[in-house]
């Protein structure tokens, strides 16, 4: 092999040349076969499809009732809506299950006999089992709604000063 | 070969399927990729064939270049353009050839590993797809004094790898020394 500094051009061309002809294909077909492609509808169908999961997504995050609702109604369930629990019994006693000291009597404990409820509670019906009787309301806050009101609004100023938003109740 | 259903990819293909593939392979230093890459070149014309607008004699040219956009590509997904193992081309090389040829191989493999993709495109192109430097920088999309850069700045690395390399005499006699 001659020396670097005297390899010309064509030299090293030469030798890259023939690297790259001595490499030979193992895998390749004689004949172009084309491969096939997924359709365009496919395609249109995917895309639509991510597109309403995208607006789904969206809409959830926006509003978490109207989006639980449309999910649960494409999942078929009920809606996740907030039921108020039942009050415990004021009475103190626990509500017996369903079927039981209600009919045929005389076994239950208690039955027949009603403890003095305390004031301000529901009367409790004969039988022993005592009602839910909702927790007392609670004073539901006035929307408050912030207006911005202008100090003068008749000042032709050509950008009237907004004065700090004032809280009506 | 051009009209007006376009392209005649079939014939493209027989006549430049290996050229492409060694082209690739030159760049991309994988086989299994160069074919890989020969075929998405082909499909890539065959799906662009309606909308080829040059000339039968220019198709080479367009070929070459989707080619090469094709393996640049490839390289710059597997980040794997300076740390080539140019071991590469010693598997499954069945040829009984002389000692000399084995190592002109073994030397252009090392100078192709120490180019960039950019140079090595360009090097491989001049040197092997028998397009001038005009027809290289139409089909790479640079200007021509671009390609004649490249093919200077590829050379004097390659030159200098080259004599970083010892020779196999000199590799012999080191070997004779330590024994």
């Amino acid at each position: 092999m001659k020396p670097v500094s005297e390899l010309r051009d064509d030299e090293l061309a030469r030798l890259v040349r023939s690297r790259l002809e001595a490499r030979q294909p193992r895998h390749i077909p004689e004949h172009f076969v084309p491969r096939a492609r997924p359709s365009r509808t496919m395609l249109w169908v995917i895309a639509a499809a991510a597109l309403v999961f995208l607006a789904l997504t969206a809409t959830a995050a926006a509003r978490t009732d109207l989006g639980s609702m449309v999910l649960s109604g494409v999942f078929g369930r009920q809606p996740a809506t907030h039921t108020p629990t039942p009050a415990p019994s004021v009475s103190g006693q626990r509500p017996a299950p369903s079927g039981t000291g209600q009919s045929g009597g005389g076994a239950a404990p208690g039955a027949g006999t009603t403890s003095p409820a305390p004031p301000g509670t529901a009367p409790t019906p004969p039988g022993g089992n005592s009602l839910p009787v909702p927790p007392p309301s609670l004073p539901v806050p006035t929307p408050t709604v912030c207006v911005p009101t202008l100090s003068s609004p008749l000042t032709p100023l050509p950008v009237p000063t907004p004065t700090p938003p004032v809280c009506i109740r | 070969m051009s009209g007006e259903a376009g392209l005649d990819i079939e014939a493209l293909y027989k006549e430049y399927r290996v050229r492409i593939f060694r082209a690739v392979a030159g760049v991309v230093f994988d086989d299994a990729a160069a074919e890989d890459l020969t075929q998405e070149t082909f499909e890539r014309a065959w799906r662009a064939r309606r909308s080829y607008r040059g000339g039968a004699e220019e198709a080479g040219a367009w070929l070459y270049r989707i080619a090469m956009n094709a393996a640049v590509s490839w390289l710059r997904r597997r980040r794997l353009a300076r740390l080539l193992p140019t071991r590469i081309f010693f598997v499954n090389d069945p040829s009984p050839d002389s000692l000399e040829r084995v190592e002109n191989r073994h030397m252009a493999d090392i100078v192709l590993a120490a180019l960039s993709p950019k140079l090595r495109v360009v090097v491989v192109m001049t040197y092997y797809s028998d397009l001038t430097q005009q027809e290289i920088a139409s089909a790479l999309g640079i200007p021509r004094g671009t390609v004649a850069t490249r093919l200077a700045a590829a050379q004097r690395i390659m030159r200098a790898v080259l004599a970083e390399q010892p020779t196999q005499q000199q590799r012999r006699t080191g070997d004779e020394a330590r024994v």
